[in-house]
């Protein structure tokens, strides 16, 4: 099905539902498929052509939700970016999928000018907010009430739909760009072992921007169900408050959620019976953790689940099997082929491990604009229409077919489920002129999973505070990559080779 | 005059830990998850540190919007929990 058919087909189903709660205010399937047919009409209008990108740069809000059906109604390629992405991040985005048009906020303009600046082709700006005036853009309220278009063409599921952005371990970000059918297979698949249905009542906390928050909206909206959209995580009681008075069903977590949920002991004595299911991804959960939730929500079965950006979601654990094997991820969800590969392409037998191969409808047409690194991850399989996705994550399978990870492949850092390239971070740290050798590294954190920590060898005679350089990595880089710890050390340890080791242990600071 | 004294522990607070900065501006009146100052890991700490140095206790209950979310909101906060205490 195409994507922007969920709204659609909810709508007619179900004109008057409310589909969306956002703060105190509930918008039906009706309101927000009509928004987002005018925003596609006023699109087309001003020339999107089909798999043109659009840049969302929004937080979790009405706005993004009706932009991406809108988007994707006109036959365009919504690109949500995260608001906390500095200027020079979403200047590098936009001009890096060639984005037509912008839709930001009004409160953020300074910030946009600056990004449209790195723009080789300069992005049309619709504005979201109050009384926005002609000189600085199209605004958003006026571009929803366009007169719906009948002459958008024929779109079909394999052109484009989205590019989610997340970062390589070199450290420039990634355009991981999808089909219709991509996105769809994954919903499908998600939608049949949680068992959704138009009841459900599912609380979405995680960004839009980021793969696992994006399919909470669209498992909602394909089921017909309601979405309670909020913007973060910053007031947890808050956010129990919510589950217990929207009678929330559905809960999407990282493990950083669930460790400050866990300390909050008064939880358990409030009532979330409502509370079907939770699930963990983009982090292990760490076990002891378990029986925690459970006490917190007793009715709710907890699935723990593994997936990347290159393909959405892979595995899930029956909750019936969490007791016996609490470490586990699961096996591979409907309609998705797993199997596990050593170097050479093999594959491995139960208990060896290897890099977790992925094969399905689900998989990523590729990296935009990047065939070299796209031809790395994705590879030819048995028949010459197979196309065998390459994880980076390396895992090994139990003898009942259970998989469990163990390692990524590379140095990259998952902070709060947040997918980190020490290079990227290393990189802002070498602008200082201070700086004569850093590196940047993970460390265990009993709640972010991994800390950041910056090791700096400063020039002789030069001097720097952790808190310049904090401040300087908060100028430049999206406020979760801020290092957490910057230490100041005399040497930092190097292979034969005389490279800095991004691994091993922390280096001493005396 | 505490409100005041509330006030300058809070935005220094803030700034030294979240804006790193001393010319950028922090606008009181502001979300400070909305604008992205303060990130929801950052929101913890700010309340560990309000209970430390003004010798408060909040309940989980307290831990809402209405209540952090902006310099202005914690201060009306803060002096109501600690003249509550008082009183």
């Amino acid at each position: 099905m195409l994507l922007h058919e969920y709204l659609r087909q909810s709508a007619h189903r179900s004109p008057d539902k409310i589909a969306l709660v956002t703060g105190q205010t509930r918008h039906t399937y009706s309101s927000l498929s009509s928004s987002a047919r005018g925003l596609a009409a006023f699109l087309h209008a001003n020339g999107l052509q089909k798999g043109e990108r659009v840049a969302v740069y929004l937080d979790n809000c009405v706005e993004a939700v009706i932009s991406i059906f809108g988007i994707l109604e006109a036959g365009g390629c919504f690109v949500v970016i995260n608001n906390t992405a500095p200027p020079e991040r979403l200047g590098f985005i936009a001009n890096h999928c060639s984005a037509r048009f912008l839709i930001a906020p009004q409160h953020r303009l300074d910030l946009v000018h600056k990004a449209q600046a790195l723009c080789t082709t300069v992005p049309q700006l619709i504005i979201t907010g109050n009384n926005v005036g002609h000189d600085i853009g199209t605004s958003f309220e006026s571009a929803c009430k366009a007169q719906p278009s009948t002459s958008i063409p024929q779109i079909i599921d394999l052109d484009l739909a989205a590019i989610i952005y997340t970062s390589g371990s070199t450290g420039e970000p990634k355009g991981v760009t999808f089909a219709h059918r991509n996105i769809d297979s994954a919903v499908d698949s998600i939608i049949e072992y949680l068992e959704n249905n138009s009841e459900d009542v599912i609380l979405g906390v995680l960004p839009l921007s980021f793969g696992y928050g994006l399919l909470q909206l669209l498992v909602t909206f394909k089921t017909g169900a309601r979405l309670v959209l909020e913007k973060g995580f910053g007031f947890p009681y808050e956010l129990a408050r919510r589950i217990k008075d929207e009678r929330v069903a559905g809960f999407a977590g990282v493990p950083t959620m669930y460790a400050i949920l866990t300390q909050l002991e008064s939880l358990a004595n409030e009532d979330f019976s409502s509370l079907r299911y939770i699930t963990n991804a983009a982090a292990a959960m760490p076990p002891p953790f378990i029986p925690k939730i459970k006490k917190i929500f007793p009715t709710a079965r907890i699935y723990l689940m593994h997936g990347l950006t290159e393909c959405l979601r892979t595995t899930y654990l029956p909750p019936d099997q969490l007791e016996q094997r609490p470490t586990s991820v699961g096996r591979g969800m409907p309609n998705v082929e797993l199997w596990i590969s050593d170097a050479d392409g093999k594959r491995l037998p139960y208990g060896q491990t290897g890099e977790l191969v992925v094969q399905g409808s689900n998989v990523m047409l590729g990296y935009w604009n990047d065939p070299v690194t796209t031809a790395r991850v994705i590879t030819a399989g048995r028949y010459p229409w197979e196309r065998v996705l390459h994880s980076g994550d390396l895992f090994r399978q139990d003898e009942e077919g259970y998989f469990y990870f163990v390692a990524r492949k590379d140095e990259v850092i998952k902070s709060r489920g947040e997918r980190i390239a020490p290079k990227e971070i290393e990189d802002v740290l070498y602008q200082l002129d201070e700086v004569h050798e850093a590196r940047v590294i993970g460390v265990p954190d009993p709640i972010l999973g991994q800390a950041i920590r910056a090791e700096i060898v400063l020039k002789e005679g030069r001097s720097l505070t952790e808190r310049q350089v904090k401040a300087y990595c908060r100028e430049h880089l999206e406020d979760f990559k801020t290092p957490t710890v910057v230490a100041f050390v005399p040497a930092l340890p190097k292979t034969a080779g005389g490279k800095i080791k991004r691994t091993g242990d922390i280096a001493p600071t005396t | 005059m505490q409100q005041e004294h509330i006030q300058t522990e809070v935005a220094d607070f803030i700034r030294k830990n979240f804006i790193f900065s001393d010319t950028k501006k922090l606008n009181n009146d502001e979300s400070l998850l909305g604008s992205g100052v303060v990130d929801s890991t950052g929101i913890l700490e700010l309340i560990a540190f309000l209970e430390g140095k003004f010798q408060v206790k909040f309940a989980d209950s307290d831990l809402v919007a209405e209540n952090f979310d902006s310099v202005n909101k914690i201060v009306s906060f803060v002096s109501r929990k600690t003249t509550g205490a008082a009183a």
